[in-house]
């Protein structure tokens, strides 16, 4: 073992830094974490986690977030003057706002979790608007639109402070609430800025293009979709933070009938969708997955060919797979994933979901994309 | 006559402010995107014209206001054009699409007139048509005319009673405060950095000097001398432009988007977290110094200059606006880097080492997505193995089979032991290299590739025999009872080297339930709750291994221990000693294992020599463990 640990983890610190947000910029951070801890070093320990927190949150590995963030707040719990909790107020957010995609986690759990950020938030000197936000889209994703209306308006009238999303996360979510309730002209609005190039951040509007896609087609204005397509995929293509709306994309390759790109797409993204222990964004994917897939076989693709990882439930060795048993594993998978979801929240969205999904067909608009551009 | 603007003021409030944004010098590139635009337009009608552009500055010494008469010899305006233009900045708040910029001339004449307010009071323009008179022959369309503008919205027009050559001269009257933009030296540096690639002589007069700003024109634009000369003049430009001296110069061309231009080869590695930014000239006149996804995204090694004849720019004016044209320049220009590539690789292999050190996340990128550059490319790139550094093709040489791990701390555990029976292991951890190694054996299909899993590498070492099982057998029983709420198993193999007692290995699961058991064990109530269930999932299957190596003296005189508590204690010992040497960061309970441990063993130490009659002498020592 060396004696220069420490400079072994900055090392790790700087390398990583020179990196985009990407698996192999993560693969250093716990490297560096491991180091650390190896070395009983809290304060390396502390600051290679708020490193791998962030990475962690948008490559899409909350768990490893999670477990990271726990322990940071343990250590501001612990020694409170030399880690104050202040610091981690921000990433708290990313944390709590993930809670709902482990169905393993509890109700309990995650009302807890939002007290102790209130608790936490107040003792910092921050409002609860950020938390009111992540309450409305916490309801959302458990299947209760009352409780999510409630929180919307208390957010909404809450004034910005400095622990607020930027203005970009909050419009693109206000995008979202406004798809969930169908209300499409009014979310097309309301995403106007961020489309025309007003507003951005980290991932906006790589997420608002897959938010749009549906509500686009819904109006007509399918080319528009098709351009904010292209321009979303290209951007997120490689992220598998992107993942969740990747199940938009696969929806709206069926209703236009890209089968051959949306094949692509299912067999590119699969693998992530399979890997993580994210199962509402697993979900997500799946859902758009259920829906493409048999509109494929309709169009007469009997049989795929695709390359899939080793680890795909129904794996074949010679990479044929039908397309009808294809979608029926899928959409076993779908269910076995909304029974899950249900059972936590204690109702039945998720399996209502999956009732409805056939009625978009009605939206089915062929509009055929370029090939062999940008990623197809 | 008087008339007024029918402008909505709102509307250029935000205008000014939108173009603000870079800088109150935008006047200067208005200025002269109006005067090109106009010759352009002149020589429509005129094709043999030649154009010409001059900026003059009067005044400005001794206290007096400068004025800059900005001069061109382009189409001129009519009077009703004057009155149209006006219309245009009158519509431009009401109208998004304007933001786009139209490509009528006249309505972007007026939007640009607009920012010269923010430098000047008022703005005189004389102005003649060169355009042949209409028919119905109205008085003064052929005669120069005088349009005086101010802010506050007002303007007048006169007649110009004596001749007139045809063009426009625009006069601008310094505002106070404004008087930077107005001294000469920078304004030969503005107007060289917008127009300095113009097609069409500008020539900057103040007193009796007269200075040429764009003498030279595009450098790749330049014709004759030897191919060396040609790369040593662009490599000259980047030194100009850039104060870096590039690795090399790569002429670019894409018919689509009518691009032309030179991509500069960065000579450090850039770093893949900021994206690349190029400076990018539209018809000739300075867009951006920033614009982004001009080249494919695995180019991170150059920096281009180009023009662009036949691209849109996006409504900030700061890159090109994204649609199929683009990307089918983006393609094309892509493919020029990509020859440039293939010349190396058969050309200049030298070079190619050189290119390779610096760029190979570029070539490892692009190799990932492109099949026939993969082929060409992947046996120079090169990779960390378990023997030292490598390229592929030097493994490739020694060993059949590739075979590589995917994460770091897989690799750190098994480099050790691997490097120890001569096994070359690839590390895959780094930016493309899993992507790169998974990608082999499709494009060469009989080629063998294995990722090794750690877990699995235990299991290509030697079994013992028969008789070896029985003698450790209860070695192992104690050790699976031991290590049992760890949530580990153990297995005794024959590998090398010799002096490890035991290798210690997880998978990716495996690893992941240590790092939540470090956050659990430190966690409150809630916490710890929500990290059980996390990790709930995860079941008692995912086993980690500590494999014992029934080579190691240490580990076979174990075996014969009958004394329950000490071999206990030796196990726990060398499962901590494997963590430890594997960069496994200890639990709270192994570490309690390692205090208690240490204790445990310096106790026993000290009474086993208690009751010897006088201590063994320091250096002879009785082996390992201290064996009774």
């Amino acid at each position: 073992m060396t004696t220069d640990y420490r400079g072994e983890i900055e090392e790790l610190l700087e390398q990583a830094e020179d990196l985009p947000e990407c698996s192999s910029k993560l693969a250093l951070l716990e490297e560096a974490v491991r180091l650390a801890d190896t070395h009983r070093d809290t304060e390396l320990g502390d600051e290679a986690r708020d490193a791998l927190i962030q990475t962690a949150t948008f490559t899409g590995y909350p768990e490893k977030a999670l477990v990271a963030f726990s322990w940071r707040l343990a250590q501001a719990d612990r020694a409170p003057e030399q880690f104050p909790e202040s610091r981690l107020m921000w990433e708290y957010k990313w944390v709590a706002g993930s809670l709902t995609n482990f169905p393993q986690i509890s109700r309990r759990q995650i009302e807890n979790a939002f007290e102790d950020m209130e608790a936490r938030f107040r003792r910092s000197g921050y409002g609860m608007r950020a938390i009111y936000k992540l309450r409305w889209e916490a309801a959302l994703d458990m299947g209760e639109p009352d409780e999510a209306r409630r929180y919307y308006r208390l957010w909404d009238k809450t004034p910005r402070d400095a622990n607020s999303d930027c203005i970009a996360c909050e419009q693109d979510s206000r995008v979202e609430y406004h798809v969930y309730f169908g209300k499409h002209e009014k979310a097309l609005q309301l995403a106007e800025p961020i489309l025309k190039g007003s507003m951005s951040c980290g991932t906006v509007p790589e997420r608002t293009f897959g938010t749009v896609l549906l509500p686009l087609v819904r109006l007509g204005k399918v080319d528009e979709a098709a351009k904010y397509y292209r321009k979303g995929y290209r951007l997120a293509s490689g992220n598998r933070d992107s993942l969740d709306y990747f199940g938009d994309y696969l929806t709206f390759l069926g209703l236009t009938g890209n089968f051959s790109q949306g094949v692509k797409l299912f067999e590119r993204h699969l693998g992530w969708a399979v890997e993580t222990m994210d199962l509402y964004a697993r979900w997500l994917f799946y859902l758009g997955a259920r829906f493409f897939l048999p509109l494929v076989a309709q169009s007469g693709q009997t049989e795929l060919k695709l390359r899939l990882s080793k680890e795909t439930p129904g794996y074949r060795a010679d990479g044929r797979y039908e397309t009808k048993e294809l979608a029926s594993l899928i959409d076993r998978m779908c269910r076995e994933l909304a029974e899950q979801f249900d059972a936590r929240n204690g109702n039945d969205s998720f399996a209502r979901k999956l009732d409805k999904q056939k009625r978009l067909k009605r939206w089915a608009t062929p509009y055929p994309l370029q090939r062999g551009r940008d990623g197809n | 006559m008087d008339y007024k603007f029918q402008i909505n003021l709102r509307g250029i409030i935000e205008l000014l402010s939108n173009h603000l944004y870079s800088g109150p010098e935008v006047f200067l590139r208005e200025l002269l995107q109006n005067g090109v635009d106009a010759i352009r337009a002149r020589q429509n009608l005129e094709p043999d014209h030649r154009g010409e552009i001059t900026l003059e500055v009067l005044g400005g010494r001794g206290g007096k206001t400068p004025t800059l008469v900005f001069t061109d010899n382009g189409i001129g305006l009519t009077e009703d054009e004057i009155h149209r233009f006006l219309a245009t900045i009158g519509q431009s708040s009401k109208n998004a699409e304007f933001w786009e910029r139209p490509s009528d001339f006249i309505g972007q004449f007026g939007i640009g007139l607009l920012s010269c307010f923010v430098v000047s009071e008022e703005i005189v323009v004389i102005t003649r048509s060169a355009a042949p008179s209409l028919p119905d022959g109205k008085e003064g369309r052929t005669k120069g005319l005088e349009w005086r503008g101010k802010p506050n919205g007002t303007y007048t027009i006169k007649v110009i009673e004596r001749d007139l050559e045809p063009g426009t001269q625009v006069y601008l009257t310094c505002k106070k405060g404004c008087e930077e933009h107005f001294e000469v030296e920078r304004l030969v540096e503005r107007a060289t950095h917008f127009g300095g690639l113009l097609p069409y002589p500008i020539r900057l007069i103040s007193g009796n000097s007269s200075r040429p700003i764009n003498a030279e024109g595009p450098p790749w634009r330049r014709r004759g001398g030897s191919e060396k000369a040609r790369r040593a003049a662009l490599l000259e430009y980047g030194r100009k432009t850039f104060d870096v001296d590039f690795f090399d110069a790569i002429p670019l061309h894409s018919s689509v988007g009518e691009v032309e231009g030179v991509a500069f080869v960065l000579p450090f590695s850039p770093s893949l977290a900021t994206k690349r930014t190029h400076r990018v000239y539209l018809k000739h006149m300075l867009l951006s110094e920033s614009a982004e996804d001009l080249v494919p995204d695995w180019a991170f090694f150059v920096k281009c200059v180009v023009n662009a004849n036949d691209l849109r720019p996006t409504a900030s004016r700061e890159s090109f606006y994204e649609d199929d044209k683009l990307a089918s320049t983006r393609e094309a220009l892509g493919q020029c880097l990509r020859e440039y590539l293939f010349d190396l690789a058969k050309n200049h292999p030298d070079r190619l080492q050189q290119f390779i050190a610096l760029h190979h996340l570029s070539i490892k990128a692009l190799a990932v997505s492109d099949d026939e550059f993969y082929r060409l490319f992947i046996d120079w790139m090169p990779f960390e193995t378990t023997l030292g550094d490598m390229t592929l093709g030097e493994y490739r040489k020694e060993y059949p089979v590739i075979r590589y791990v995917a994460h770091l701390d897989q690799f750190r555990q098994i480099a050790r032991v691997a490097a120890a029976q001569d096994l070359c292991v690839l590390n895959g951890a780094y930016t493309y290299n899993a992507e790169l190694l998974e990608k082999f054996s499709e494009v060469f299909p009989d080629e063998q590739v294995e990722e090794v899993d750690p877990a699995g590498l235990t299991q290509s070492f030697e079994d013992l025999s028969l008789e070896e099982r029985e003698e450790m057998f209860a070695l192992l029983k104690s050790a699976d009872l031991v290590l049992q709420p760890f949530k580990c198993s153990a297995e005794i193999k024959k590998f090398l080297p010799h002096e490890l007692p035991a290798l210690f290995s997880t998978n990716a699961d495996a690893g992941f339930l240590r790092s939540a058991e470090q956050s659990r064990e430190i966690c409150d109530a809630l916490w710890s709750s929500v990290l059980d269930n996390l990790t709930a999932k995860h079941g008692s299957d995912v086993y980690a291994q500590l494999c014992f190596n029934y080579g190691n003296p240490l580990v076979r005189k174990l075996a014969q221990l009958r004394d329950r508590n000490l071999l206990r204690r030796s196990i726990e010992m060398l499962y901590v000693q494997a963590l430890l040497l594997g960069h496994h960061p200890l639990s709270a309970r192994e570490m309690a294992l390692l205090n208690e441990g240490l204790l445990g063993l310096i106790e026993w130490g000290l009474n086993a020599t208690a009751s010897q009659p006088s201590p063994p002498e320091r250096g002879r020592g009785q082996g390992e463990g201290g064996t009774r």
